[in-house]
């Protein structure tokens, strides 16, 4: 049996035993099971990997037929699981850091009743199930029930905290927004199903140029579906979504909004780059799209004050990256990206989720400070993710970003306005990880009352803090750069997927790393250096220089009234013109036709009554004897056979 | 000289009489005479075309239609009785408790 | 013209004058005695179409037995004040009623007088077949009893019905 089995099922089963018995089973059985049922997958999930990779390079793409999902004619849809370097990559990702949070919430979830202890595991194995089908599909069938079933279970894990009206609104919320990018992801699939006349990406993505290279046919379907990894990935337009998820518990938006579920856009992309790859123009749309989001999000996430909504711009951000990277046709760079802040962001998350439970659920960065002492784990560990973050030289973030960045320069689609819009967002994700590092954890207690209360978190949630720190340090030595090793596992390893795509010329980059490296240090160096001298001692200037460009830093306190515009166009509008289908066309036209029917007979009826069915039987008879003749009358004219 | 059709049409004429009669009168007494003059044209009726050919059939419907009749006029002129013991008027348009 | 003829001609217009006579008359008296001398007329006329038995019954129950049930009801119900009454509650209602009942007897009458009635009796034979004069009692009985033996008896039982009806309807009544 194949071990993708065990990787799958069991995180279901863990689910399905904790939704329905764990209210009985007590805090430690379902805790214990839900964790035990993650970290076997993912030992699975490396056993995959290893066997996988004792293949030959070009043989690495296995088929596992699960059962025949449809089957019409010669047509057949079957539940396939596909491993291939980037699924394994991502199912060790999933179940790996899935682990860790699951270890996390064990001690983050104590204060939760016995009941709602186990729907949280349940939710959240279920939703590893979801992500885990997503990621093995092996046809646009079974990736889009994944997506969807993702969806679902982020709704659940959401609105985890049902009491809440606004965690129940940003479940909606996430959801709905949602199902707009669905939408696209189902239109695309229509054209592939059109097209090739399969759903299998053994047949589609090799046969891909049926589309025709550049033809409208073709942007159309990368765009569709591309449409669908914004949604999930939230870009563009459709990230308004994310922000409000941080309704959810913290381990929740570690697992959901930072490592796996918002990578899924991504993932999305990569896996149909030889789609993408047909038409230029969506290329450039996907980097716009991503560059502009990390630019956008990263200038929210500079004057936020709740840790949180920083943390969750900032993957908005950061996946604005990933998806530029992939829009520029450096797929490996963009997901390499993706591993690396899978961990450092799952630790800040989890950092966060720490530093709020210290705090007795405190999100205001401005009651922070001076935590060092108190946290010294958290410290530490959050240090260590915020320099990734920041982009830090020799930390995962550098080498992946730096990446990126260099493909927009030198790669096969460069467009140096690009790199200029994405170094602005560098610029800007160095200065509020500055931020969020000195504003929490340095200068004096702003709040002596929670400080005094401070304590460091216990192992469960220390452990996993730990675990990410190390891994989001040396998972950067996967990807150095090409210059500076030749040992490359993580492009030689991805090779496979991505051999069809032009590769960057290596030659022309020369020189141009270096400067570009050292540029890039500089400024983190200077921004780091600014945002300690305005965060982590008392100084005014930062207040100062809101109150100068107090318009300006109204609009990004405001998020840039996003969600004020679309509640203003889409929400009220729709709402405006649903109550007018009520009123008018439901109400009058629709149900007035029925009530007219109804009506007239009741009237016809009525005078019916009053005038024929009088209680005078001579009457009656008269009618009777009219009848006859009406009868006869009929007979005699049509009846007559001669 | 008297052939089949002739008796058909003095059975129509005297149906038609009665059915004018049931129309009119609002006598109940006479309203129910009327009826019965309706039954004794097709009894007429039933007796000529039974005549004419040669079916005996006729005979015995037409001896059910009066045993029928004599129990309808039983039962009604009951009724009629029992309503004007009640009501002490007999005017079929001064009753009209079946009305909706 | 034989002896039949002759007086199948009187009994005819005996029958109609005299259905036209209940109709037309104010008095529920004379309209019922009106119609016993309608159901003799009709008797003979049963006789005349060689239905003897049939004209026995007819005089025993409807001119016997059933007017006699019309005489008692209208001695109960004591129907000499409506004398004066007019006999139509309007000329409209009787023209209407009139209308109707020509109506009837024209549709009834056009429908016969399309020809379909002779076509369709004509292969049944044009004259009366000999013996049916002789036993026509036995002819019926043989009818009612084998063919319709089952009528017969659900006849009597309707019969027993009305009795018992009436004479419950009767018994409450003299109750309250």
């Amino acid at each position: 049996m194949s071990p993708l089995y065990v990787v799958l099922f069991l995180p279901l089963i863990g689910a399905v035993i904790n939704r329905l018995f764990g209210a009985r089973l007590g805090k430690r059985a379902s805790a214990g099971l839900a964790c035990a049922a993650v970290l076997t997958a993912f030992a699975f999930a490396v056993s995959a990997f290893l066997g996988l990779s004792a293949l030959a390079p070009a043989a690495r793409s296995v088929v596992t037929p699960v059962y025949g999902f449809l089957t019409v004619g010669s047509f057949k849809i079957g539940f396939d699981l596909l491993l291939d370097p980037l699924s394994a990559v991502m199912i060790c990702v999933v179940t790996g850091i899935g682990s860790l949070i699951h270890i996390y919430s064990v001690a983050y979830m104590e204060e939760e009743d016995d009941a709602e202890y186990a729907r949280f595991f349940a939710y959240i194995n279920f939703f590893v199930f979801s992500m885990l089908t997503l990621v093995l599909a092996a046809n646009f069938m079974v990736i889009f029930t994944g997506w969807e079933l993702v969806g679902v279970s982020s709704y659940l894990l959401i609105g985890y905290y049902r009491g809440k009206t606004s965690a129940a609104d940003a479940g909606k919320k996430a959801f709905i927004v949602n199902r707009v990018g669905d939408l696209g992801f189902l239109l695309g699939i229509f054209i592939i199903m059109g097209v090739f006349g399969s759903l299998d990406f053994g047949v589609v993505l090799p046969h891909a140029a049926l589309l025709g290279a550049g033809s409208g046919l073709a942007t159309a379907t990368a765009l569709l579906l591309f449409m669908g990894a914004m949604g999930k990935s939230a870009q563009g337009p459709l990230y308004v979504w994310l922000p409000d998820a941080m309704e959810g518990p913290t381990p929740v938006s570690a697992l959901i909004h930072a490592a796996t579920m918002v990578t899924a856009g991504v993932f999305l992309v990569a896996r149909c780059h030889a789609i993408f790859e047909l038409s230029p123009t969506a290329m450039g749309v996907v980097a716009w799209i991503g560059g502009l989001t990390a630019l956008y999000a990263a200038t929210i996430a500079m004057v936020q004050a709740d840790i949180k909504r920083v943390l969750a711009y900032s993957t908005v951000s950061q996946l604005g990256y990933m998806v530029m990277g992939v829009g520029l046709g450096a797929y490996t760079a963009g997901f390499f990206h993706l591993l690396t802040h899978a961990f450092f962001k799952a630790l800040l998350f989890l950092g966060a989720g720490s530093v709020m439970h210290a705090l007795h659920g405190e999100l205001d960065m401005h009651k922070m400070g001076g935590l060092r002492k108190k946290m010294p784990i958290t410290h530490i560990t959050f240090v260590i993710g915020a320099c990734c973050l920041a982009g830090v030289p020799l930390t995962s973030g550098f080498f992946s970003k730096d990446e990126i960045l260099y493909m927009a320069i030198a790669g096969p689609h460069a467009s140096l306005c690009l790199w200029v819009v994405g170094y602005l967002g560098a610029c800007c994700t160095a200065f509020y990880s500055g931020r969020l590092v000195f504003q929490i954890f340095y200068g004096k207690p702003r709040d002596h009352h929670a400080y005094d209360h401070a304590h460091e978190s216990a192992w469960p949630m220390a452990l996993p803090l730990v675990v990410l720190a190390v891994g989001s340090l040396a998972v950067g030595l996967l990807g150095l750069p090409k210059f500076a090793s030749s040992w490359q596992p993580f492009s030689d390893w991805l090779a496979p997927v991505f051999a069809d795509v032009k590769t960057a010329p290596e030659a022309d980059g020369g020189s141009l790393v270096y400067w570009l490296m050292l540029l890039y240090t500089a400024t983190v160096a200077f921004l780091g250096w600014l945002s300690y001298q305005w965060f982590a001692k008392e100084n005014p200037k930062p207040t100062a220089l809101a109150a100068r460009w107090n318009g300006l830093y109204r609009l990004l306190w405001n998020k840039y009234y996003v969600d004020e515009f679309y509640q203003l166009v889409f929400v009220r509008a729709f709402l405006g013109y649903s109550r007018w289908l009520w009123r008018w066309v439901d109400q009058g036209i629709i149900d007035g036709a029925v009530n007219a029917v109804g009506g007239f007979a009741q009237h016809l009826g009525a005078l019916l009554r009053e005038r024929v069915q009088n209680g005078q039987t001579r009457q009656y008879a008269a009618f009777l004897m009219a009848g006859v003749c009406l009868l006869l009358g009929l007979v005699f004219i049509y009846g007559g056979g001669r | 000289m008297f052939g089949v059709g002739f008796v058909l049409a003095l059975a129509l004429a005297i149906f038609s009489i009665g059915a004018f009669g049931v129309l009119t009168r609002r006598d109940p007494l006479v309203m129910f005479i009327s009826i019965e003059m309706m039954f004794n044209a097709a009894n007429l009726a039933l007796v000529d075309l039974s005549n004419y050919l040669k079916l005996v059939q006729g005979h015995a419907l037409v001896f059910f239609v009066i045993a029928v009749a004599a129990a309808e006029v039983a039962v009604g002129l009951g009724i009629i009785i029992a309503i004007f013991r009640t009501e002490k008027d007999v005017n079929v348009d001064h009753l009209s408790e079946l009305k909706g | 013209m034989g002896l039949n003829d002759i007086l199948f001609a009187i009994f005819s217009f005996g029958a109609l004058s005299s259905a036209i006579a209940v109709v037309l008359t104010r008095n529920t008296v004379h309209a019922a005695l009106h119609f016993v001398g309608h159901l003799l007329c009709l008797a003979v006329l049963y006789c005349l179409l060689n239905a003897p038995l049939l004209g026995v019954l007819q005089v025993m129950v409807y001119a016997g037995a059933v007017m006699v049930l019309f005489v008692f009801a209208v001695m109960i119900l004591d129907m000499g004040e409506q004398e004066h009454a007019p006999l139509f509650n309007s000329a409209g209602q009787a023209l209407g009623a009139g209308i109707l009942g020509a109506l009837l007897l024209g549709l009834l009458a056009w429908g016969l007088g399309r020809g379909g009635l002779d076509q369709a009796l004509a292969p049944a034979g044009a004259a009366s077949l000999p013996g049916v004069e002789t036993d026509n009692i036995a002819q019926v009985a043989r009818s009612l009893f084998r063919e319709g033996a089952l009528t017969f008896e659900a006849v009597g039982i309707l019969l027993l019905t009305a009795v018992v009806a009436v004479m419950v309807m009767a018994k409450r009544k003299l109750e309250s």
